[in-house]
């Protein structure tokens, strides 16, 4: 069974790659904007560093090293599960359909359905610092970290976009909740107050994909790999959980306003 | 004059928006959050000292929370108005350029006059539960208010002259994208300019950008009579630069959308 | 029997807003709701083999109907069985069986050719390369697409990208053809085409067909049976020949004159049109006997050509609609 499901993305890569190379420009284009956009955020964190050298122990090759998971996650993530931002949207303009007259697991096929080029960029940016902040040996750690993250990423987006089957048209509400958490991800989890500690580590989990792993990375400590892997098993859990209930309210057409 | 319907697209878009209302009161709660997590940022900067440049806590957390309202009120106009120029839709849309212009003009301010006002209000809150108000003499009010227009201005000038590029770029997200991050960071929304290192913030105060977010809320935490005259005569200024070069850009791009029929 | 429906029954909650902005604000805190019941206790049986089409005017409740069939909308009550599944329970089994086109909801990558969909259908539904190939080429020549299916979806003209689709629903081997508006917005000789198509694919293939159409002509060049839906209800089921005799009580009499006649006078008859030598004239059958209008007019005039003609059956289903 998890053969056949990474043949089907096997299968969906090969057409998103067809796709990108039918539209050459575009592709590059969005891949390298993205890569611009990551850079200039690496410029605001310059600046913040160059005034305060040093904040609660992070220096700049730490900041560094938290963008080379938290980009490659998103990255990977946007590039295998294209659509995890997306669902909203395919929600609202009935594209649910056709996955639902198809034989795979409608959750998982409507993910892989779409491959972002601007994740690519991330996928290339995250390199990039990664090469920059980790040692060749960290780097089995690092991939095996960042699909860790790249999971807990997808099935957040996939319970927010969720909304959409309960509140109609929430394609603004989980685009914002997914900037959010990108947002959040970038900065260091040690300047929050415990309060705002626990908000990032449950509600909007950017803690447990970008600050942790970069910890892990630096130190590892047993304890929280395992607590990163438990997350990582739980929000997986529940997203199947919110789609699915959420697609059975789909299916009794509680949402005609959204797909007439 | 036809002026007059201007108005009205700007009333039906603000009862549009009140159509989703879920969806809008999430995305203005948002930005509070986000206003949390700065505090936190920056209570620990402040956490051994009580001024850094100039900006005491209550300051920079009410500064910050000003360049946020102002800068993500206006939304995705970048992108909706590159993708219509795109699509070729405006060529059938409306006869003369700065009728296409003013009309999402109409529409973009009163979206963001809703947004930002719930923008501030939230983030206000939060900023006032957890820092404290900022000292603030009413008689600024006006002054205050007129900048903000102004820097809303100036903000959308920019992304209706960017938008067009889209044509050549075929992709307005990705323009959407970089002009967002380069107001978010030349244009002091996330950190004000006077935390740069000099030669850096020399080249954002020279920019259009800081106009936008850095000049308003500094003004807003800490007014000046004279401050605030020099600031909108420079809103102005860049407002007209950018308003000539966005009828031209316009002019010559529908000329080519017109002859390539869309 | 491969689809049984009994008593289905589907009914949607609408939200009912008022105007005005007043309204708008309070509409923030409480939402009014209506029921609407789209699809209102229908029952009906169709057989292997058969091409039965859906028809009926907008918001009947065809498509609604339709969707229930393909286990993309669950029904409020009834029992619906499509080929012994149920389409709510067991959506993936039956998945493999059935095939649906929406005309307005494509299913090819639009930026790509065809075969490529095709290549990832395959391994959707896991068909066997032998099979495969053997299947895809066999439907490439009959749908005579040969040429096209190497070229990017949005490239192809409507008649060529339906007849795509119609190929992509059909690689694995389906036993229900579910076609949803297969013919909208194109013109009447690629309709024809498209016609031609579906009817072979019935006979040759014995595939049974389900087809919804707002195009009466396509219903009737298709289908040798129809259902018709009006208000969630069924008005109608039953062969075209059955609407034609039960429903049609109308003849309309077509004459052209050698001289130039003001008015034909008929008893009983109705005047549809007068020219200067073609006139129409309409007679209820049930009360007035064609063959004796037909010989009262040949006699009394001096006739050129006349012909006797079914009225259009746009205007037969308008009046099963009214009823």
């Amino acid at each position: 069974m998890v053969v056949s499901h990474l043949k089907l993305i096997i299968e969906y890569m090969k057409i998103n790659i067809a796709t990108a190379m039918e539209y050459r420009f575009n592709f590059i284009v969005q891949s390298l904007s993205m890569v611009a956009n990551n850079a200039i955020w690496i410029l605001f964190w310059w600046i913040f560093f160059q005034k305060f050298n040093i904040v609660n122990t992070w220096t700049m090759n730490d900041m560094i090293g938290l963008y080379a998971v938290l980009t490659f996650s998103f990255g990977i993530a946007g590039t295998v599960f294209g659509n995890r931002r997306r669902i909203a949207e395919v929600i609202s303009e009935g594209r649910l359909d056709f996955f639902l007259t198809l034989p795979k697991n409608v959750l998982f096929h409507t993910l892989i359905g779409k491959s972002s080029w601007f994740a690519f960029g991330d996928v290339i940016f995250g390199l990039i610092m990664a090469t920059i902040a980790f040692q060749w040996w960290q780097f089995p750690l690092y991939f095996l970290l960042c699909t860790l993250s790249a999971i807990i990423l997808t099935s957040f987006a996939v319970i927010v976009s969720s909304l959409a089957f309960y509140m109609g048209d929430a394609r603004s509400t989980s685009r914002q909740l997914d900037i959010g958490l990108m947002s959040f991800g970038g900065y260091p989890l040690s300047i929050f107050s415990d309060t705002a500690k626990i908000l990032l580590m449950t509600v909007i989990p950017a803690g447990f994909i970008s600050t942790i792993p970069v910890e892990l990375l630096t130190q590892f400590q047993l304890k929280w790999f395992l607590i990163l892997l438990g997350f990582t098993l739980l929000i997986f859990v529940i997203a199947i959980f919110v789609f699915y209930r959420g697609l059975r309210k789909y299916e009794s057409g509680s949402m005609i306003t959204t797909r007439m | 004059m036809g002026l007059i319907k201007y108005l009205h697209i700007g009333r039906i878009s603000f009862k549009n928006n009140l159509a989703y209302k879920t969806d809008f009161l999430v995305g203005s709660l948002f930005i509070a959050l986000i206003i949390f997590i700065l505090i936190n940022l920056w209570q620990t900067m402040y956490a051994d000292r009580a001024v850094i440049e100039g900006f005491t806590i209550t300051m920079m957390i009410w500064y910050l929370v000003m360049t946020e309202s102002i800068v993500t009120s206006p939304g995705r106009v970048i992108e909706q108005m590159g993708d219509e120029i795109r699509s070729g839709d405006i060529a059938q849309k409306l006869n003369k350029p700065y009728n296409y212009v003013l009309f999402h003009y109409a529409e973009s301010m009163a979206k963001s006059a809703q947004r930002f006002v719930l923008t501030f209000l939230f983030g206000g809150i939060v900023t006032l539960l957890l820092i404290g108000p900022l000292t603030f003499n009413l008689n600024h009010f006006f002054p205050i208010l007129l900048v903000v227009i102004l820097a809303l201005t100036l903000h959308f000038t920019l992304m209706a002259l960017i938008s067009v590029f889209a044509l050549w770029l075929e992709d307005s997200k990705s323009m959407h994208f970089i002009y967002q991050k380069v107001v978010f960071v030349l244009g002091g929304m996330l950190l004000p300019l006077d935390i740069f290192p000099d030669w850096l913030a020399s080249i954002g105060k020279s920019l259009p950008f800081s106009f936008i977010a850095y000049f308003p809320a500094k003004l807003f935490v800490g007014f000046n009579w004279n401050d605030f005259l020099i600031l909108i005569a420079k809103q102005i200024g860049w407002i007209l630069i950018f308003v000539a070069c966005t009828i031209i850009v316009y002019r010559i791009s529908f000329k080519r959308i017109s002859i390539n029929g869309g | 029997m491969v689809i049984s429906i009994k008593n289905l029954t589907k009914t949607f909650k609408i939200k009912h807003k008022k105007e005005g902005l007043k309204a708008s604000f309070f509409s923030l805190f409480k939402s009014h709701y209506k029921q609407l019941h789209a699809v209102n206790n229908i029952s009906f049986n169709i057989k292997k083999g058969e091409i039965v089409g859906f028809i009926g005017p907008n918001g009947a409740g065809k498509s609604t109907t339709i969707k229930m069939m393909a286990g993309i909308l669950f029904p409020t009550s009834g029992k619906i069985s499509i080929l012994n599944h149920n389409p709510q329970k067991e959506r993936k089994k039956l998945s493999y069986k059935i095939g649906t086109v929406f005309g307005q909801k494509p299913q090819l990558w639009y930026h790509l050719p065809a075969i490529d969909t095709y290549n990832l259908f395959r391994r959707i539904f896991e068909i066997p390369e032998k099979e495969f190939k053997e299947r895809l080429n066999r439907y490439i020549k009959l749908f005579e697409v040969e040429e096209i299916v190497h070229q990017p979806v949005r490239k192809l003209s409507l008649g060529q990208r339906m007849r795509c689709e119609m190929i992509a629903s059909l690689l694995h081997n389906p036993q229900v053809l579910f076609l949803d508006e297969p013919t909208i917005g194109m013109d009447i000789i690629v309709k024809k085409k498209i016609r031609e198509l579906i009817r072979k694919l019935n006979k040759e293939e014995k595939i049974t067909i389900v087809l919804t159409s707002h195009d009466m002509e396509d219903v009737e060049q298709i289908c040798k049976r129809l259902i018709i839906i009006s208000k969630g209800k069924i008005v109608h089921d039953g062969s075209m020949k059955d609407i034609r005799e039960k429903y049609l009580s109308k003849k309309r009499i077509v004459v052209i004159l050698q001289d130039k006649v003001k008015e034909i006078s008929l008893p009983g008859a109705e005047l549809m049109y007068r020219g200067t030598y073609k006139h129409a004239l309409e007679i209820n059958t049930k009360e007035t006997s064609l063959k004796e209008s037909v010989k009262s007019i040949v006699s009394k005039y001096n006739v050129e050509d006349i012909s006797v003609l079914d009225p259009p059956i746009e205007e037969i289903i308008e009046e099963i609609y009214q009823r």
